[in-house]
């Protein structure tokens, strides 16, 4: 349509080339030269046939949709796609990319492509070598040895030139006391005082000790390519915890560098994975390009990974089936939108669903009226009907039981839990002195998962049948996790807990341990406290016999669904959905992507 | 946003002034539609339980299946009936928009009046109050008096709710009302009540207040056309009274997702909203002529 521009040839419908962006998917411009040129030349147009200025004013108002409207279509004219790369799209801005404050869905699939830890996991929850290519562990089960790879190069030098110096054990103790100093505010700080001395070391660094010791206790570096655990007691969820990003690697002096020049880095992230930063606008667009220099040459498999962040799942799934974003995650589509792409034979073949590994549960809180009794908290659990939850979010839901997915070690099919029985529900109110119910509040996160609000809505109807008025308290989920882990703070509310590798410790030693209740920042919810699941589990953590532990564990979960802390309600199976061209995703039952391995044909 | 009246109405024909209000009335075709509408909006509010084939909190078919057979209007996505809810909301959209109209009238008559009459510093503190609160954006401010205001009860939820929406909508009745009685208190009965020694509060609500009422008949009406909105954004944006409770913004909330596959999830709330402030608006544009409080 250029031509317009040079000669102004108006035999050529002006109307035609105001529209004509649309078709022209190779401009990546918003103002599209066609376009003005298109409006110039109907206005002449216009102008010349009547010359009543009343008339294109009238004309104008007339026209003014139309003209807003092409605008709108230029928008839409799509921006020509960087070959074999990786199209995604998120609500919201990825958290952090530090692998020390990265703990969300958000932030942990770019943590883990952009760091590289000791260990990491292979195709399913099994550990597998990563910068350490080999590992022995003591007959007692306390001395951990590793013993790194020597082509493994961070990505970039003091200087910012590439690559950067090799990745020794030195940097693998850098990264762990920096999570254990209690400056950096790693949530995962605790996970590692299982180290001989983490915890003193901690503690010392906290209390601003004159001297506090240079290097925890437990850690060993006899050389630039053997790295030493000394455990206090023996933990066979060690190499679980390694192989989270918390623990990656990062080069001491280049954090120092930043700190000194007041930038993070948050910002400027230096690890030695797949992927480097190519930029982040906050609230906008990530994107990260290939490393060069990865140990691994077959890795990454695609050139580089877009996401842009904003607007909403329906946006997005629009997108997608327009084939402008590779990957789909139905986790919130809507029914009608989740039937039709899991029907459609157009996208079965591109279809994969897995297990999340979580539990959808609304936390009563023990220590609170009226949950601190017993029968009260389970006739929570008989007045909610699940089954209609399980109607409206359909396969993407399993009812729970019990508090372990389904596929974890030491699962108990055995366990019936609660069934939906508002009569049973009603007699256990009036045996516990409540025949008129009582009215609580629900706090809860819409925002979390798209059906938390049915579900919310689902728990004040139910419980209305049986006497209870629950008033809904919808609030953040920053806002929520803070009141719910404040103690003597708030009745109920509607949470979900995903987990960090498939072990019940994961579940059942953070969420029922009464000793992990904490004033401000509880992860038992519940305040649930009972000395002999308290027992059972900490003689479970330190077991090493797995038929005997995973026994002491089932024992623990029976006597945590009897003493019902917990409206049980789901488990969620993850649906996600790629274009015909992207090649190797899989769904993993630990990362909710693997980028790397992703190939893209296009 | 509340107009200044001497800007409304401007394209509807003055009525001759001597004929009477009903004359007047009966010339107005718009005024007679708006009148319908809010009169079957206030019928529908008042039966809605007779009216309603169902309890609206009911959950009366499969939740996610819009089309449920033997509704005529389909399900939400908890399976309760839309027609039933549709009907309810009228009773929350219309007695939220009242009650806060009835608020922020008796607010802004009396900020205005007083404003309007004492001139000097009274004015100049009342007019810069109201010129204030007008500055900041609606809907911000009442979500921000809605989550500052505690109180987690449907009942409380209901009063933060009508608070809120009074609390910013008083200020275009103000300003109105201040610029009547500006040029009202100028008249001569006003001074002919003055030399006869009335007092103030007897000149205010005996001789200007009768004499404002047109104005705040039009800014009212078209007030609750506006309190519909603002109440349908709330609901929509998640701050209104319940969830459970029928209305119409949170319907759409709950119906978007379904756009594409149930249209009519979002479309039958959003054309009650549309006809209810219709009405309201033709309502108070009507009004404006056959009251005569153009001057």
């Amino acid at each position: 349509m250029r031509h317009l521009w040079s000669n102004n040839n108006s035999k050529i419908s002006p109307l035609r080339s105001c529209l004509a962006p649309v078709e022209m998917t190779q401009e990546n411009s918003f103002f599209l030269p066609g376009q003005i040129t298109g409006l110039y030349a109907l206005i002449k147009v216009l102008f010349k046939e009547k010359r009543r200025a009343g008339y294109y004013i009238h004309l104008m108002r007339r026209l003014l949709p139309l003209i807003l409207c092409c605008f709108l279509f230029a928008g839409c004219a799509r921006q020509p796609r960087p070959p074999r790369t990786l199209i995604l799209a998120a609500d919201n801005d990825v958290s952090w990319l530090d692998p020390a404050r990265a703990y969300d869905t958000s932030s942990l699939p770019f943590v883990r492509i952009l760091y590289r830890g000791l260990v990491d996991y292979g195709d399913g929850a099994n550990i597998v070598p990563a910068v350490a290519k080999r590992w022995s562990i003591s007959p007692d089960g306390k001395r951990y040895t590793f013993y790194l790879r020597d082509d493994v190069r961070f990505q970039f030098a003091q200087d910012g030139s590439q690559p950067g110096r090799p990745v020794t054990a030195e940097d693998f103790r850098y990264s762990i006391e920096r999570i254990l100093d209690p400056a950096t505010a790693s949530d995962g700080m605790t996970f590692y005082y299982t180290i001989a001395g983490a915890k003193e070391w901690s503690e010392a660094r906290a209390s601003n000790e004159k001297n506090p010791p240079a290097h925890v206790s437990g850690i060993e570096v006899p050389n630039d390519h053997t790295i030493i655990f000394n455990l206090a007691h023996p933990d066979a969820t060690f190499l679980n915890y390694l192989a989270m990003p918390f623990v990656y690697a990062v080069p001491r002096e280049w954090v120092e560098k930043l700190e000194r020049e007041g930038k993070s880095l948050n910002e400027n992230p230096n690890g030695c994975g797949p992927f480097i930063l190519k930029s982040w606008v906050h609230g906008r667009q990530l994107e990260l390009r290939k490393n060069p220099y990865y140990y691994d040459p077959s890795l990454p498999r695609c050139d580089g990974i877009i996401e842009t962040f904003g607007g909403d799942n329906v946006l997005h799934l629009m997108r997608f089936e327009l084939g402008d974003l590779d990957l789909q995650n139905l986790e919130d589509a809507a029914p009608p939108d989740f039937d039709r792409i899991t029907d459609s034979p157009k996208w079965q073949p591109y279809l994969q669903h897995a297990p999340m590994m979580d539990i959808r549960y609304v936390a009563l809180n023990c220590e609170m009226k009226p949950f601190d009794n017993k029968r009260v908290r389970q006739a929570m659990n008989y007045a909610f009907d699940k089954t209609a939850l399980k109607k409206i979010q359909g396969k993407r839901v399993d009812v729970a039981h019990g508090v372990l997915p389904p596929g974890t070690p030491g699962y108990n099919p055995q366990l019936k839990g609660y069934d939906y029985n508002p009569q049973k529900a009603k007699v256990l109110l009036r045996q516990a002195g409540y025949p008129n119910g009582f009215t609580v509040t629900l706090w809860y996160a819409p925002t979390a998962a798209e059906w938390y609000d049915k579900a919310a809505q689902l728990i004040q109807a139910n419980l209305k049948d049986v006497g209870v008025t629950v008033n809904l308290k919808a609030v953040t989920y920053a806002e929520l996790k803070t009141a719910a882990g404040k103690r003597h703070n708030i009745q109920m509310s509607l949470m979900g807990w995903l987990q960090d590798f498939p072990d019940p410790s994961n579940f059942l030693d953070i969420l029922f341990n009464g000793q992990n209740i904490t004033d401000t920042s509880s992860n038992n919810r519940a305040f649930y406290n009972n000395p002999q699941v308290n027992a059972l589990l900490d003689a479970a953590g330190i077991e090493t016999d797995q038929p005997k532990r995973l026994a002491m564990y089932q024992q623990a979960e029976k006597i945590i669904v009897d003493d019902a802390p917990w409206i049980f309600i789901l488990h969620t199976e993850r649906y996600m959905v790629h274009q015909p061209w992207i090649k190797g995703f899989q769904l993993h039952p630990m990362w909710s992507a693997r980028y790397e391995y992703v190939e893209v044909m296009k | 946003m509340v107009q200044a009246p001497a800007e409304m109405a401007a394209e509807m024909d003055l009525a001759p002034a001597q004929s009477g209000f009903w004359t007047r009335f009966k010339r107005h075709r718009l005024v007679q539609i708006g009148a319908l509408l809010v009169l079957i909006l206030v019928f529908t509010a008042l039966l809605a339980p007779l009216l309603a084939p169902h309890d609206p909190r009911q959950i009366v078919a499969n939740p996610a299946h819009p089309s449920a057979p033997g509704l005529v209007l389909g399900a939400d996505s908890l399976g309760r009936d839309i027609l039933s809810r549709v009907l309810f909301g009228a009773r929350i959209s219309l007695l939220v928009a009242m009650i806060a109209m009835l608020t922020s009238v008796i607010m802004g008559t009396t900020i205005g009046l007083l404003g309007g009459y004492f001139e000097g510093w009274v004015d100049v503190l009342l007019t810069r109050v109201t010129e204030s609160v007008m500055s900041l954006p609606t809907i911000l401010l009442a979500i921000a008096l809605f989550v500052v205001i505690p109180g987690e009860s449907i009942s409380m939820r209901l009063l933060k709710l009508l608070l809120a929406i009074s609390l910013v909508t008083w200020t275009g009745i103000a300003r109105a009302v201040r610029g009547v009685t500006l040029s009202l208190k100028k008249r001569e009965y006003v001074d002919a009540a003055k030399a006869l020694g009335c007092s103030h509060t007897r000149i205010i609500f005996l001789h200007l207040l009768p004499n404002v009422l047109p104005t705040v008949i039009v800014m009212a009406t078209l007030a609750v056309a506006q309190n519909i909105l603002l109440e349908a954004g709330l609901s929509y944006l998640g701050q209104g009274i319940d969830p459970s409770v029928a209305s119409w913004g949170s319907m759409i909330k709950d119906g978007e997702p379904f756009l594409l596959a149930a249209p009519w999830m979002v479309l039958v709330p959003g054309i009650a909203i549309v006809l209810a402030v219709t009405g309201f608006n033709l309502l108070g544009r009507g009004l404006e002529e056959t009251l005569e409080t153009r001057r």
